[in-house]
């Protein structure tokens, strides 16, 4: 059980292994609940505004037509801007700063800038309050890239504390390394599938995590484990079934479907889930850190019940 | 086998995905046969890695001297391939591995896997104009922690080696797994990115400027009328600053140098000698990539090869279970107490076959839906899908490799074993 007790949870893991479908589900969750929640879109793969049947998320935060639920995409460019609009204070100072080309060449090129400067909003949005002084959100969530990049990500204060250190942009980095480190305010959870790569990747990502990027570790979700389709008992019965359908012609009268091809279908399956209980063996045995286990899905065409659904399982 | 009249759907006119010389699509056999350049694409988590291996396994047995370019192999199969320091410099597969397997092995097996941070400190000392310039940059602050650490690197570094590796004619075939990038013709992309970033013409009239005037910037500032420089210092912090002008000068002398190589491998890539193929799976996000890889390919001048989607669920014969589900099992409970004595009395029988009938209704609804993905693609272009179904286990090994391979080469395979058979 994923639980809401600090302001930032980060969800993070490599691609196609259903981040984006994890972030989705626990922000209808939580705002189920009633908990103010914003969901954070970053990189290029905006996944998450288009489920509730709206546009890209914009750098302005915009509520997903569900109670208690926004969504926003942290723009590099845009939070720079915001940035040197707060440094430099005045306008004929800093719009040419904002304008210059120079400056967009910049953001691409600084080494962890354009990831520092990601970051940089998402401070912002952790400290936000209403007028009346309480947090605007109880709760943000950040959809963050793929393991590779992602670690690019949150590498990006040390690389610019180290490059810069001094100055305006070393006490932003600070703040930033500050909120990612907090233990009372910030959990990352690492979403991956029971299969080879992904939990070789996830081993690797939770020791750098643990050991040079200091961010509190959560749960791992392992998304999309194949149930075992037969109980363990049944195992006498089903190779009596077997013995019988190599044998005998009793096919007949059920329409399409044939006993070889549901007996096929059946082991690709087990196959599948004896695969995934390895691999969950392997990661428990490795990582010494808690797992959330979520089954497969099998809903044709996937839709935003198929992510309830999901949300069903980490309640 | 076209799927798409199985389905109904009508093929639509004007199909995208340029297939070289002619307009009728090469195989995948003679396309490992006559090419020099396999560029393998494909978003993360579809098995691309074992695929090319696979397909350089293929044209090697058939008797090419073949170099597999890797990006990040899974451990076991590296070591199933008895490389166990796979690293920068290729290594040879050794023939024994193939022999006592009884598998044919004509030609000659290499693998190398691409190491980001080496591989771009041998480009900068190959491009430097004196080894000073290249140590200059090695020695940069800056430069030791980009060099592993920003995005596009990766993508950027394969195509030096590629630039590289293809400078003589060591190899009679590359098999190039590329990174896994959000989009897969973000490869082709990377090195214009990566030489703009480095040699941005506004980042080095500020920077490259302020480095010729000195280790005196501040003089060549207030000289200048660079006031956004100047600003912009104050937003970041001096010393920051500092680093970066000692950066994009250290670079300078080695811009031109990176520029030709990345000419060259254009040229390459966009040759006859060249092709690309996507690897994908029917999963609904990798199909859309698919889709968008082949509306973009034309636009970069590139030979598309074709498609092999991995993970397929597939139903023998595309049969697809009756629409009213419920009496099903119990019809099938009936029959099959009728005609299999020893079942007769079982009364395990029936949740058995509840558990059965149900496990093949989730499975047959993935079928549909993968099938219903590969017709689409299948509709829209003109070169060759291929489809291999979802394993019941990680391949990891020369018999998984090699069980891989009888399905991209079923339709030569079976016209060899005919061969010998008549």
């Amino acid at each position: 059980m994923i639980r809401f007790d600090r302001r930032l949870l980060i969800v993070s893991g490599k691609g196609g292994v259903g981040k984006s479908t994890l972030v989705t589900a626990l922000g209808l969750l939580a705002a189920e609940r009633g908990i103010e929640t914003l969901i954070c879109e970053m990189g290029e793969n905006e996944k998450i505004a288009p489920q509730f049947g709206r546009r890209a998320s914009s750098y302005c935060e915009t509520p997903l037509g569900v109670p208690h639920l926004s969504s926003i995409y942290l723009d590099p460019q845009e939070s720079f801007n915001d940035y040197v609009r707060s440094t430099l204070k005045f306008e004929t100072l800093w719009r040419p700063v904002v304008e210059s080309s120079l400056i967009k060449a910049f953001i691409q090129a600084g080494p962890g800038f354009k990831e520092l400067m990601t970051l940089n909003k998402l401070v912002e949005l952790e400290r936000a309050v209403k007028p009346n002084g309480t947090p605007k959100y109880d709760l943000i969530l950040l959809d963050a890239p793929a393991t590779g990049h992602g670690l690019t990500l949150f590498r990006s204060p040390m690389l610019v504390m180290r490059g810069a250190k001094a100055g305006p942009i070393f006490q932003k980095a600070r703040l930033i390394a500050e909120l990612l480190q907090d233990e009372q305010r910030t959990r990352m959870h690492i979403v991956t599938l029971a299969e080879e790569m992904p939990v070789s990747e996830t081993l690797d990502m939770v020791s750098a995590i643990r050991f040079d990027v200091h961010i509190p570790l959560g749960d791992i979700v392992v998304n999309a484990v194949v149930p075992a389709t037969f109980a363990p008992e049944q195992a006498e019965v089903l190779a009596g079934l077997r013995r019988a359908a190599q044998t005998v012609a009793i096919d007949q009268g059920w329409g399409d479907v044939r006993l070889l091809d549901m007996l096929a279908a059946a082991d690709q399956l087990e196959g599948r889930s004896r695969l995934n209980a390895e691999h969950i063996a392997r990661l428990k045995a490795k990582a010494n850190i808690d797992t959330v286990t979520l089954p497969f899905i099998f809903d044709v065409p996937w839709t935003l019940a198929s992510v309830r659904k999901v949300g069903g399982h980490l309640a | 086998m076209n799927t798409l009249s199985k389905l109904g759907i009508k093929s639509p006119v004007g199909l995208t995905g340029r297939t070289g010389r002619g307009s009728k699509a090469t195989d995948l056999a003679t396309l490992l046969a006559t090419k020099r350049l396999i560029v393998v694409c494909g978003s993360g988590g579809v098995g691309k890695t074992t695929t090319s291996a696979a397909m350089a396994i293929a044209a090697a047995q058939a008797g090419r001297k073949v170099l597999v370019l890797t990006i990040d192999p899974a451990r076991r199969l590296a070591a199933s391939l008895g490389l166990s320091e796979l690293d920068n410099d290729p290594r040879r597969v050794d023939p024994a591995l193939f022999q006592a397997r009884d598998l044919p092995m004509k030609g000659e097996l290499w693998a190398m896997m691409l190491d980001t941070k080496r591989s771009f400190d041998d480009a900068v000392r190959r491009h430097a104009p004196r080894p000073e310039v290249a140590q200059r940059v090695l020695d940069n602050t800056i430069y030791q922690q980009i060099s592993d650490a920003l995005s596009g690197t990766q993508e950027y570094m394969a195509m030096e080696q590629l630039s590289e590796l293809t400078r003589d004619n060591t190899y009679d075939l590359l098999v190039v797994d590329t990174p896994p990038t959000q989009h897969a013709l973000d490869f082709l992309d990377s090195p214009d990115r990566m030489i703009g970033v480095l040699d941005s013409g506004v980042l080095k009239k500020v920077f490259g400027g302020a480095a010729k005037a000195g280790k005196s910037y501040f003089g060549w500032l207030r000289r200048s009328t660079k006031v956004v420089a100047s600003l912009f210092e104050r937003v970041t912090g001096g010393e920051f600053f500092t680093d970066m002008v000692e950066f994009f000068s250290a670079f300078d002398e080695l811009y031109e140098a990176m520029r030709n190589s990345s000419k060259r491998v254009k040229a390459l890539l966009k040759g006859k000698d060249a092709a690309f193929i996507l690897v994908t799976s029917p999963q609904p996000s990798h199909m859309q990539e698919a889709n968008y890889f082949l509306s973009r390919i034309d636009s970069y001048g590139v030979s598309l090869g074709g498609f092999i989607v991995n993970r397929v669920h597939s139903l023998a014969d595309g049969t697809i279970p009756a629409g009213d589900a419920a009496p099903v099992p119990d019809r099938m409970v009936r029959s099959l107490r009728a005609s299999v004595p020893a079942l007769q009395a079982n009364q395990q029988l029936e949740p058995l076959m509840q558990s059965l009938y149900s496990a093949w209704q989730r499975y047959a609804a993935m079928a549909q839906q993968d099938a219903t993905q590969i017709a689409q693609l299948e509709a829209r272009t003109r070169v060759w899908v291929k489809q291999v179904p979802y394993f019941e286990a990680d391949i990891h090994d020369l018999s998984g490799l090699d069980k891989l391979n009888g399905y991209l080469f079923s339709d030569s395979r079976s016209a060899a074993t005919e061969r010998a058979g008549s």
